[in-house]
């Protein structure tokens, strides 16, 4: 067992899996801190050999067979990691998708960093993961060239075959897998050439697929072990309130209900510790449900009880009103504001929102004398783990965080509290936990995306560009979750599309302000993207109004020459600068996919809007028409994007289709308030998300180079917005500078 | 605690549970048929659904005593083969993200097509519109639904 000395008495499958009634077929999901496979077909999933003859390093496993199996130690969300991963290693392996069986890394620091965020597994890890690969390529080559006592240049692997071409021999991988096992690992195994490869840069089907669509892939709360009990908790209405007055003989008399157990408030900083509250332990997640609602508690909601959502705005927008702290001047602001010219004045308001994936946090955790095992769907295995040991009070050593699917995560999952408080739960009933959180649980008690206002002022030239440029952000910062006296955005924050707007301005101020944080902040997928996206672009279209330009010529007037801005030292040394030309291009590219330069049928009306995040460059030209009722209905969208090298061309597609949805339902739809420090909205009737019948069509336009891997997952996102504001603009309706536009 | 007589997948089965207890646990707690998911609980967004004879059917706010009669039909059988036309056109367009919706999606595609074999647009979109996606394969499912249905939908 990887990373924990004392493995645990290894279950029999059959003790622990009960199969599904009608499946003929199981998926594995192995006990004991080994990688699982989470394959289908069942003539293709094997555990990994018990000792796998030939592992070269962590990510590579080949048995006497030739069986390969690849390791992946990234969270696979929806966002492909799983078959990209064993798509670089497999490439240089030179074997086909169907030849590998992929398993999943427990959380382990022998993997590296694990934390699946910020659009970077790709970008991190192409090289790593091909030289993991190549690497096994290389020793299985060298070992049957010595067999033969060929040049190791003689011969080559393919299919799971090494080949010497001149004496017509070749051996199977496994049949010289042993003595592969015995040379040195290369530490700088050749790579294949970009035209060479047969699987990078092309369409496949995901790995999991059929897993998924049989209802054999395991979720976070799918795990069913002997002695389960099922667990539900009732948590503080409010962060950082206290539980004054229990009465849970209700609860407790309710059938099923099996235990009631008080969880201690987390107190600041929340970091992930669990957030406090009442379990409620049951025969089933119903029983747990049910004995919730039984219970009579009465709370102290402490200090953030004062938090309206009404009162919170205006104070944003009267902090954003004033001077805040300058950090960064360029030029003469004031003085450039002094002189005469058109002056432009926005402000922007986007709102909490919640992550709302469609898996509700959920973990199954047993602990025993040998330490605690985990499964569950999260994003930083390694944290969870430390999350854990440091819940249980546990050597790390003891604890095994098996990585379930994710029911989408978005950087929710990036938190392990609900982890540690399956593990309090199991702890403390003795036997094995499924722990359900229920809708109203993710959407009243999430990590918010920030809430935030934007003040913006420019005064124009003679030629209707902006001369001069004054920006204020101000949202309660992520870094308050780990540090209350945090108050204002951090430079990682500012960073997010604040500090390096691309549209170069001779005179700039930029300012952040303070606000505090009664809610417990995180990532959000395109994190602090998503409004400075939103507001620069508004403002910038605001701008060519004012000046009576077309805003696509606007955008590529500003951005200028093509050429690599540097926004800080970071960035000076940097192999990813923000390339003006690049940005230029996406926004040409979704302009003439959508027909921008067309006329448009009257009613029909265009916005376009690009943006550079997690180092990728994406452009949105959306397309609403009026209807006759007043109303207004999306009907296309078109996405350019560049990233760079691309791996799993059909997921990229994927994730840029999904990127629109999730950017609609924020920009129409998304809004959490609160009343009293509760936040009022619990479930899809008052936090709905976009569905089927609202879904434009989308156009995605990939951009084909060999520049280095950037950003996936979250660079679609920012530019929907302010694409669809524009666009709305376009037809009339009333301006959308606050989201979400609920006039649509 | 009572019992309860149900056809789940072809098979009978006796389930001992609360009357109230919806469907949707009785599968995923009793009879360990974790493939019906969990997303609101109020009939709100699909990914319960499975098939009551043949309607497609939020398992979450159905109690178990209103199905003993019922022939009940999971994800785990909505094919004899695993090949149910869905299923494979599922798998040509790629359409899960992170799949967890996506019981649900197939269940309620499979009502509609057993009722209505060649579904417009509309038709695709009222039958569909009762499940979420949050990873947004909305555009896949319609094109997936269409192929399923002989319609050529586009990749
Ligand atoms: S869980 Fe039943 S409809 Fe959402
Ligand atoms: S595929 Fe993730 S919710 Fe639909």
């Amino acid at each position: 067992m990887s990373g924990s000395p004392q493995p645990f008495r290894r279950l029999d499958r059959r003790e622990f899996l009960k199969v599904g009634l009608a499946s003929g077929t199981c998926l594995a999901m192995a006990v004991g801190g080994t990688p699982v496979a989470a394959g289908f077909d069942p003539a293709r999933v094997h555990q990994a050999a018990a000792k796998p003859v030939f592992t070269p390093n962590v990510f590579v496993a080949v048995d006497g067979d030739g069986k390969v199996s690849i390791t992946v130690q990234r969270s696979e969300m929806g966002q492909g990691i799983r078959t990209s991963f064993a798509m670089l290693v497999a490439e240089e392996l030179n074997l086909r998708l169907d030849q590998v069986t992929v398993l999943q890394a427990t959380g382990d620091a022998k993997y590296g960093n694990q934390n699946t965020d910020g659009s970077r597994s790709v970008r991190t890890l192409y090289i790593p993961m091909r030289q993991a690969g190549a690497a096994a390529r290389e020793m299985l080559e060298t070992a049957a060239a010595q067999e033969w006592g060929v040049a190791v240049a003689e011969v080559h692997a393919e299919d799971g075959q090494i080949f010497h071409k001149k004496s017509k021999r070749s051996l199977g991988y496994g049949a010289v897998a042993a003595k592969a096992a015995a040379l040195p690992v290369p530490q700088k195994p050749k790579l294949k050439d970009r035209k060479d490869f047969t699987l990078i840069g092309k369409d496949h089907i995901g790995i999991d697929v059929d897993a998924v669509t049989h209802g054999q892939a395991r979720y976070g709360a799918d795990l069913r072990l002997p002695g389960m009990v099922f667990a539900s908790i009732e948590h503080v209405p409010v962060v950082g309130a206290q539980l004054t007055a229990m009465d849970d003989a209700a609860t407790r008399a309710i059938a099923g209900v099996l235990d009631v157990i008080k969880m201690p408030s987390a107190t600041p900083p929340v970091l992930f510790k669990p957030l406090g509250g009442v379990a409620v332990v049951a025969t089933s997640t119903f029983a747990a449900f049910k004995g919730r609602e039984a219970l009579k508690l009465t709370w102290d909601l402490g200090a953030n009880a004062g938090f309206e959502s009404g009162a919170y705005q205006k104070a944003l927008a009267a902090t954003a009103a004033k001077d805040c702290k300058v950090v960064r001047q360029v030029g003469d602001v004031a003085a450039a504001f002094a002189k005469p010219g058109k002056k432009v004045k926005r402000t922007y308001y986007m709102p909490l929102l919640a992550h709302a994936s469609m898996e509700p946090p959920a973990a199954v955790a047993r602990v025993d004398e040998n330490g605690c095992e985990v499964w569950a769907p999260v994003q930083a295995p390694q944290r969870t783990r430390e999350v854990v040991a440091a819940a249980l009070g546990m050597d790390q050593s003891k604890v095994t965080i098996n990585v379930s699917l994710l029911g989408g995560g978005f950087g929710r999952k990036s938190k392990p509290d609900f982890v540690a408080e399956a593990a309090i739960i199991a702890k403390q009933v003795g036997k094995p936990v499924c722990l359900t959180w229920k809708r109203e649980d993710d959407i009243r008690h999430d990590y918010y995306h920030s809430v935030s206002w934007q003040h913006m002022e420019a005064s124009l030239n003679a030629d209707g560009y902006p001369e001069a440029l004054l920006h204020r952000t101000v949202f309660p910062s992520i870094g308050s979750t780990f540090d209350p006296s945090a108050r204002a955005g951090s430079e990682m924050e500012l960073g997010l599309g604040f500090s390096n707007n691309p549209y170069q301005v001779p005179n700039q101020q930029l300012e952040v302000g303070q606000a505090d944080a009664h809610v417990r902040i995180g990532w959000l997928r395109a994190v602090c993207n998503l409004f400075h996206a939103f507001a620069i672009n508004r403002f910038v279209d605001a701008c060519a109004l004012e000046a009576g330009k077309d805003p696509l010529a606007y955008r590529l007037h500003l951005l200028g020459e093509p050429r690599n801005l540097v926004f800080s030292e970071a960035d000076k040394e940097s192999p990813y600068q923000l390339n003006t030309g690049r940005l230029a291009h996406v926004l040409r590219l979704a302009a003439d996919k959508a027909g921008w330069h067309e006329k448009r049928p009257a009613g029909v009306g265009m916005g376009i809007a690009a943006h550079y995040s997690f180092l990728s460059y994406v452009a949105h030209v959306v397309r609403v028409k009026k209807k006759a009722d007043g109303g207004f209905v999306v009907e296309r969208v078109d996405v350019a994007l560049d990233c760079g090298q691309m791996v799993n061309t059909d997921s990229v597609r994927a994730q840029m289709e999904g990127a629109v949805v999730f950017g609609l339902s924020l920009a129409l739809k998304g809004e959490i308030t609160a009343e009293g420090g509760r936040v009022l909205q619990g479930n899809f009737d008052d936090y709905p998300m976009l569905r089927m019948g609202e879904t434009p069509d989308i156009h995605v336009h990939l951009v084909d180079n060999a520049e280095l891997p950037t950003g996936v997952g979250e660079p679609g996102v920012p530019p929907l917005a302010p694409a669809l504001a524009s666009a709305l603009d376009a037809v009339g309706a009333p301006r959308g500078d606050a989201l979400p536009l609920k006039f649509v | 605690m009572a019992k309860f007589k149900v056809n789940i997948n072809n098979r009978e089965e006796v389930v001992e549970a609360e009357a109230d207890m919806p469907l949707l646990w009785v599968l995923r707690d009793v009879l360990s048929l974790t493939g019906t998911k969990f997303g609101c609980g109020k009939a709100l967004c699909g990914a319960c659904t499975v098939h009551i004879n043949g309607v497609a059917t939020r398992s979450c706010v159905l109690p178990i005593s209103a199905v003993t009669d019922a022939k009940i039909t999971t994800i785990e059988g909505m094919s004899h083969g695993g090949d149910h036309p869905l299923q494979e056109s599922w798998k040509k367009h790629n359409v899960p993200q992170c799949g967890y919706c996506q019981a649900g999606q197939l269940m309620s595609a499979a009502a509609l097509l057993a009722q209505n074999p060649k579904p417009d647009d509309d038709a695709i979109d009222a039958a569909m519109n009762g499940n979420i996606c949050r990873c947004g394969t909305y555009q896949r499912i319609r094109a997936a639904i269409k192929d399923a249905a002989g319609q050529g939908g586009t990749p």
